[in-house]
């Protein structure tokens, strides 16, 4: 009962929100001549959404421009507006800043798509990872915080993300921040590591053990004594920043109201302090509210760009302060969004840079995530939903999409019967994502499969990934053996012809999917040209000198000859 | 007689062939094989790959990296010349000059994919933060540094690159964005 009403109500409100986005497309044209068409260049309209200056704009706008952003990300990788972004070759980009952010974005939004694909496959990737190296970067911590928030927004558990080798859980939070410091200093890459590890400790309200290397305190503090005196925070030495100080901000939020009185030795000014951490934040935003420029956007390395004003938006939001209103960030009547929306492409995409020799002026993949992340977090505020990097449980949802059901289907079942024999990696994505989803139902039970039919699929799964990892431990044996021993092509030797051959005959004896994964394949067939023309050569040089040899004998033999017959006929004549 | 002397015509042709070389290849076959052969009309450009910037900073240098003691003098490729082939980016070079020389080199990236441009994580094992939290790779052509991926640059006829590691931000190459205004 309840549930049909609610799907009812979701029925209802896309018929609305289907209307008011029908409304502003098509009303757009009219307001554009009057109040709206305030920016010259107006090949990068974005003042259909919202007027020049203004200090409100709807939920619904904001929606909009984050559904035009998705679309331009989707057309970038050649898919439709009504497909999902998370699959296919995307997933190519899983666990790396290009592929996680977006699943971040649209996590927090609550758009549909393929999270659970995704999820599998990160875990997959961690897995791997942590069997080669026993951790995910040595030097980066961020890596954990970001796949952290990654395995949130597709619906994970960062706590639980696959075993290592010995059979241990493997746990973000623990290994990327609390006992970061047994592998290297949370901060080894920078206050960057230090800051992403708050935020991703405080995703969910992680509990720190007793016995950890790094307490949250020490944590907060590691930040706090890294604050200039001019109030900001440097990514190195003494410059003020405007990212690394907005995402200490942000990082920082989550304490604002707290009163505790940090004690700390203040690296940089060299100085003892004792601080709320809403002091340090409110000097932080005096600092940010100084580097704010006429447009209402940020400069960063010497450059106005999109990411820094988006970066304090986030910021800001995260305060619960409106990044429309406050007065310290309105600049010459621009506020922070006039600043973001300078940067915004006629394809719904934002640059990077505007008006910048420097910089092409073409929407960029970076540029758009993190814009995407900002509006999110203007809807998430204006919606009294939690910040933007608050996972714990909360009523709505941005998007009341009718989340599409990601259960075992016939689709999945013909994948299976069809494909088990074969031996490729064109199904790894989808074997690593049917596991992960059978196992989940031999673990809790399951109305769409019997528990036979789990376990006979399961079983023929585990084959097929036998299959995919043997395929690409083949691939990857033959791209490092033509790294090895095809180049420099000058010193190939008919010696090394063998090899080069059986290079080639293994390379042609995978599928031709399989096959593009070998990285130099042209090269590989340019030394084995160079060796079978070598070859060759030898050959006719071989059979030339056969037939040089043969000839000079009858030749010689044909003197001989011509001379005996002449002697005998001297003798005759002389006889 | 006659025929004799026609043989031994022939036998001397066939003596100029062997000498000339007797490799003969179908016109693709050439092509595949000549395809980075300098020719007095082929476009070129040239590269060299540094870390000298390292040996300032040794004491910042990842123990794991020093021990496999590859800085030596800091010159990791010296200025080599390339056939610059059709649409050749600067990171197609950089793939090409690393195979060809067996220097490793990786990657964060698809060329083919449209998510931004490849990043280049490490060259010669020297990677990103390995020496200090500001160090990395970064390239020039002609003496500037452009802001966008390597994957994205496509090169001309004539240009010089320069791929060099940085321990300091670009700074200690030239290369430092302008920086901070308070500055």
């Amino acid at each position: 009962m309840y549930k049909n009403s609610k799907k009812y109500l979701k029925r209802i409100f896309s018929v609305i929100l289907f209307i008011t986005t029908a409304f502003t497309t098509i009303a757009s044209p009219f307001f554009k001549g009057e109040a709206f068409s305030v920016y010259a260049n107006t090949e990068h309209t974005a003042y259909e959404y919202y007027e020049k200056g203004s200090h409100a704009i709807s939920t619904e706008n904001l929606k909009a421009m984050c559904s035009d952003l998705i679309e331009w990300k989707k057309s970038t990788v050649g898919r439709g507006m009504g497909e999902n972004l998370f699959t296919g070759d995307y997933l190519d980009s899983c666990g790396t800043t290009a592929g996680d952010w977006y699943v971040i974005a649209m996590g927090r939004l609550g758009i549909s798509d393929d999270y659970s694909t995704y999820l599998a496959k990160l875990k997959n990737i961690i897995e791997i990872k942590y069997e080669e190296d026993g951790t995910l970067s040595n030097v980066k911590a961020t890596e954990y915080h970001r796949m952290t928030l990654a395995a949130l927004s597709a619906g994970g558990d960062p706590t639980d993300m696959g075993t290592d080798s010995d059979g241990n859980n493997i746990d973000l939070i623990k290994d990327g921040v609390y006992d970061r410091g047994y592998t290297a200093d949370i901060g080894k890459q920078g206050i960057n590591g230090t800051i992403w590890g708050l935020i991703a400790i405080d995703t969910f309200g992680y509990e720190v053990p007793k016995d950890s290397y790094y307490t949250r305190e020490d944590i907060i503090k590691k930040i706090i004594s890294l604050q200039l005196d001019t109030g900001g925070f440097a990514l190195t030495g003494n410059n003020m920043d405007v990212d690394i100080t907005a995402m200490a901000v942000q990082a920082l939020a989550v304490y604002y109201e707290d009163d505790t009185v940090y004690s700390y030795h203040n690296t940089k000014t060299d100085t003892e302090e004792n601080k709320t951490v809403k002091e340090i934040v409110d000097l932080a935003l005096g600092a940010l509210s100084e580097k704010q420029q006429e447009d209402g956007d940020f400069v960063s390395f010497g450059y106005a760009n999109v990411e820094s004003t988006a970066q304090v938006v986030i910021a800001l939001c995260s305060l619960n302060i409106n990044p429309l209103e406050d007065e310290r960030f309105i600049k010459n009547g621009n506020t922070l969004l006039d600043g973001i929306l300078k940067y915004r492409m006629a394809d719904g995409g934002f640059a990077h840079c505007y008006g910048n020799p420097d910089y092409e002026e073409v929407s960029n993949s970076m540029s758009g995530e993190q814009t995407l992340l900002a509006f999110c977090a203007m809807i998430r505020q204006q919606e009294g939903m939690n910040r933007l990097y608050d996972f714990s449980e909360e009523e709505k949802s941005i998007w009341e999409d009718d989340i599409k059901s990601n259960d075992f289907n016939d689709k999945d079942r013909e994948l299976i019967l069809k494909h088990k024999e074969e031996k490729t990696v064109k199904y790894k994505n989808d074997v690593i994502r049917l596991i992960d989803l059978l196992e989940e139902y031999r673990e809790y039970g399951t109305d769409v499969l019997s528990e036979k039919e789990v376990n006979d699929y399961l079983s023929i799964l585990y084959e097929m990934r036998i299959n995919y990892e043997s395929a690409q431990s083949e691939i990857e044996s033959i791209n490092s053996e033509v790294l090895k021993r095809l180049y420099p092509f000058e010193k190939l030797t008919l010696g090394d012809k063998k090899i080069v051959d059986s290079l080639v005959e293994r390379a042609n004896s995978l599928s031709e999917y399989d096959r593009d994964y070998i990285a130099y394949y042209e090269d590989l067939i340019r030394g084995k040209t160079q060796l079978d023309n070598e070859l060759r050569g030898y050959i006719i040089a071989v059979i030339i000198a056969v037939v040089v040899i043969l000839l000079g004998v009858a030749v010689v033999l044909n003197i001989k000859k011509r001379r005996v017959r002449k002697k005998s006929e001297e003798d005759y004549y002389e006889g | 007689m006659k025929k004799d002397l026609l043989i031994i015509g022939f036998i001397v042709l066939l003596i100029a062939v062997l000498i000339n070389g007797t490799n003969i290849q179908s016109v693709d076959e050439y092509y595949l094989t000549h395809a980075d052969d300098i020719q007095e009309d082929s476009e070129t450009v040239f590269l060299t790959i540094r870390c000298d910037t390292v040996l300032d900073n040794i004491e910042d240098l990842d123990k794991g990296v020093a021990e496999l003691n590859n800085i030596g003098d800091g010159i990791i490729l010296d200025r080599v010349e390339y056939v610059l082939r059709k649409g050749d980016t600067v990171f197609d070079i950089l793939d090409r000059a690393t195979r060809y020389n067996k220097i490793q080199m990786e990657y964060q990236g698809s060329k083919e994919n449209s998510y931004g441009t490849v990043y280049i994580k490490g060259i010669n094992y020297l990677y990103e933060f390995s020496c200090g939290e500001l160090s990395g790779w970064m390239y020039m052509v002609n003496g500037e540094f452009p802001r966008y991926g390597c994957s994205r640059y496509e090169l001309k006829d004539g240009d010089e690159i320069v791929w060099v590691y940085t321990c300091n931000l670009g700074k200690d190459v030239g290369g430092y964005m302008a920086g901070d205004e308070n500055e």
